[in-house]
This record gives structure tokens, sequence and C-alpha cells, in this order.
């Protein structure tokens, strides 16, 4: 298979972000392999009282 | 392939933090690691004891294994550009944290990766009618008592 692309001008006005966060990527421009990963752990487990803040698993 | 350029008039960032960055320029390669335990905890101190407690490999989330990517598909591919730019007037970003990034021009191969593990911390039980949703950790460690704390 051949892939053939004709970009033409490519104008943008203003970007407003709030946040870009957590691996995430504001690309302006091309790119050719992009990987992004991200592991966020909330579970109610997490919730803990008092102080003992090691996870349950490591006793 | 002829490089395409892109052309940015303005950027305002407020701040970049935690294996961030702000990229103006070609890359060939870009690889970003961030890692974090984010306590909430009721007290504004810091107890010192848990610096030997908070080891990040204790906890699932920082071993466990990335999932391999899928090998991207040998394409042939051409691209052409007419006129060769990419033109933004202006960037305004809050804030850009934990392994993230703005890049301005092209790049190659970009690996970004983070990993967050949020704990909640309570002096006591924030909601006594339902102690189920609450497991009490069976790691007997002596506990604390709040300072100032009246009965």
């Amino acid at each position: 298979m051949k892939f053939q692309v004709i970009n033409h001008d490519l104008s943008i006005g203003d970007l407003k972000i709030v946040g870009v966060s957590i691996s995430s990527l504001v690309l302006v421009g091309d790119a050719g392999h992009i990987a992004l990963a991200a592991a966020f752990d909330t579970p109610p487990e997490t919730l803990t009282v008092g102080t003992a803040l090691v996870p349950l698993s490591v006793v | 392939m002829i490089p395409r350029t892109s052309e940015v008039n303005h950027i305002h960032i407020r701040s970049v933090l935690f294996s961030s960055i702000v990229n103006v320029g070609d890359t060939d390669e870009h690889t970003a690691f961030s890692r974090a335990i984010a306590i909430q905890k009721y007290e504004p101190e810091f107890n010192p004891t848990l610096n030997n407690l908070l080891d990040f490999p204790r906890y699932q989330i920082f071993t466990m294994v990335r999932p391999p990517a899928i090998p991207p598909k040998e394409v042939v591919m051409e691209s052409y550009h007419d006129p060769a730019f990419i033109k933004v007037n202006s960037i305004d970003i809050f804030g850009i944290s934990t392994a993230a990034m703005l890049h301005i021009g092209g790049i190659q191969n970009i690996d970004l990766e983070s990993r967050v593990k949020h704990v909640r911390d309570y002096r006591t039980n924030p909601d006594p009618k339902n102690l189920s949703i609450v497991p009490f950790a069976t790691v007997s460690r002596k506990h604390r008592e709040p300072k100032g704390r009246e009965e």
C-alpha cells in the first residue's frame, strides 16, 4: 500500500488549554511514532484510617 | 520527506512540572517518566517515618508491567507540503504536568509514561455508618493519637 498525503496551508488562531497532564502531548508539527502511557490508581482501598499507609499486601 | 515548519507567534504557560517539558524545534527521540504517590492527609505536617514506609515498589501500580504497544504497521508514506507551514497565532496553557509535553516542531519518536498512586489518609473514619467501604489496614502499627484531639 502506498499512502500519499498532500498537506495544504494549516493555520490556527488561538489555542487555550487549561491543563496538559499525565503523559499527554500537545504537538504543533508532525510525528513519527507516539507512545503515551499512564497508570492511575485510586480505588476505594486506598482509603485508610490512621497511619498505616502501606498496602495490605505488604504485611 | 521535507520537514514542515511550525510557526507559533506567542506562548503563555503558567507552570511546567514533574518531568514535563516544552520543546521548540525538531526532536528525534524523547522519553519521559514520572511516578507519584499522592497522599491526601488530614494533618498538615509530614510524618518523617513515612519516608521508610512509602516505597514505590510496595505498590502494585509501580511494578506492574506496561502492556506492549502494538508495533506500527510498515506503510510506505509520501507526504507533500504546500506550503510547508503550520501556523498558530497563540498558545495559552495553564499547566503542563506529570510527564506531559508541549512540542513545537516535528518529532520522530515520543514515549511518555506516568504512574500515580492516590492514598487518602483520614484521622478518623469519615463515614462511620458505612464501615464496609473502609478496609482497616491489617498492618499492626502503633496508632499515633493526633495531638489536641478532644475526648
